[in-house]
């Protein structure tokens, strides 16, 4: 995994870490410099020493994961985020520079999340089997923030590569780059918006498969897909059914399936709902 | 006879050789300004449309003048350091310095309004190295055959 981005002091102190077990570093302006190991938030430490974050390592990794040029990853920045190498995704906090409501960037950055993609094989192999042996559900898997829903996403769309055509990944944030395949087709880094719009025009797709659907216009194009005769494969949060019923912009019936993942146990999932949220 | 003869020439070409050298400062000047100022422009293209990084802005341009060595130390080695060419005033460092470290450090919107901010400033400058470079130029050569002349002379 690339993370040669960080400031040297903060590799020098990764080095006796073991990465696959390395969820995220959270780097944060003049505070200890933190890792989650297998979801244990922990003290980076070089030479029995803490590692402090200061402002030129901010300056430094900002530098690094834009090469320099702002400019070039705005479009990034004003969603949060800037993406790194191997599906590495970079989260970002600070001041929000805005023009009649909309964000045009994020300034004086105090936060970083580093979030490091995982690939557990055969995570989503009871969904596959479960609901895609006899052909394609919308399926939303449902999950509160950080308890596996890319990962278990990740290994689905590896497994439906194997059996199903014309697999179109909307990946808004680069979290999708490590996966690719012989039926799979990618529109990277574009609002889920242009991304439903063009790619179900254009790469006339099987099937959809989004990450983290939030927003209404997230839900309206989700809607828009499945009335276009697309099957849509995506992932919310939420802590259950009872949440998400309870979404501003949760559309009943676009969904035929539902996964809900437990809220505790990373990747594990709690239960199973048709199209009527019932338990099946 | 013909040692004296040799002699005036080796003079008059060696005091015309060090005439070139020591005007060749107004002659890179311009260029420096030259390629700052297509640089700025090609910067101004690239925030409008392309939204290409700096390093692979540059890695398209060749890297055989001052100005260009300069950019690529510092955007695409990543040097810190930046060592400007002795032919620059104080005041042109100054700006130079000032500008090449605010480059990339925004969004499009506001590089865009910077870049066009500075290229006035930067034209200014090719214009005054310019008209530096064709008044001093010839002076300096003409000094250097006239002093190669009166060394000749007095040794004769």
């Amino acid at each position: 995994m690339d993370l040669s981005f960080l400031p040297q002091k903060f590799l020098d102190a990764l080095s006796n870490v073991d990465l696959s077990s390395l969820y995220e570093i959270r780097i944060r302006l003049n505070e200890v410099v933190q890792v989650n190991l297998k979801g244990q938030a922990l003290p980076l430490i070089k030479n029995g020493e803490y590692v402090y974050c200061d402002k030129l390592d901010i300056d430094y990794i900002i530098s690094k994961l834009t090469e320099g040029s702002i400019y070039a990853f705005n479009e990034q920045i004003k969603k949060g985020f800037l993406a790194g190498k191997d599906g590495v995704r970079v989260g970002l906090a600070g001041t929000c520079v805005t023009d009649n409501d909309s964000v045009i960037t994020i300034k004086d950055v105090s936060s970083l999340n580093v979030r490091l993609p995982h690939q557990i094989f055969g995570s989503a192999s009871d969904i596959y089997n479960k609901l895609f042996l006899g052909g394609i559900y919308n399926t939303l898997i449902i999950s509160p923030p950080f308890m596996g829903k890319t990962t278990l996403l990740k290994d689905l769309i590896r497994q439906l590569n194997e059996s199903f055509n014309n697999i179109l990944i909307i990946d808004e944030r680069g979290e999708f780059a490590s996966i690719k395949g012989k039926n799979i087709d990618k529109i990277s880094y574009s609002s889920k918006q242009f991304a439903f719009d063009v790619g179900i025009r254009t790469m006339s797709p099987n099937i959809v498969i989004m990450d983290e659907l939030c927003t209404k216009i997230d839900w309206e194009s989700a809607n828009f897909a499945v009335n276009n005769g697309v099957k849509l494969i995506a992932t919310t949060h939420a802590l259950d059914e009872f949440q998400l019923m309870n979404k501003r912009y949760f559309i009943k019936g676009v969904f035929e399936r539902y996964v809900i993942l437990d809220d505790v146990k990373k990747g594990v999932i709690k239960r199973y709902l048709d199209g009527d949220l019932n338990v099946f | 006879m013909y040692f004296r003869l040799i002699l005036g020439v080796i003079l008059i070409v060696s005091s015309i050789m060090i005439s070139k050298e020591l005007s060749k400062k107004y002659c890179n000047k311009r260029i420096f300004f030259n390629d700052f100022y297509s640089f700025n422009q090609l910067l101004i293209n690239e925030v409008s449309f392309s939204n290409n990084t700096l390093p692979s802005i540059i890695e398209k341009i060749e890297l055989k003048t001052d100005f260009y060595k300069i950019i690529n130390e510092m955007f695409v080695i990543g040097s810190s350091n930046i060592f400007l060419p002795l032919y620059l005033s104080e005041k042109e460092k100054e700006f130079s310095i000032f500008y090449l470290k605010n480059v990339g450090k925004g969004d499009s919107i506001s590089q865009k309004n910077y870049f066009l901010e500075s290229r006035n400033q930067i034209l200014e400058y090719l214009e005054e190295s310019k008209l530096n470079e064709k008044k001093y130029t010839p002076l300096y050569l003409k000094i250097g055959v006239l002093l190669g002349i009166l060394i000749f002379i007095i040794i004769i």
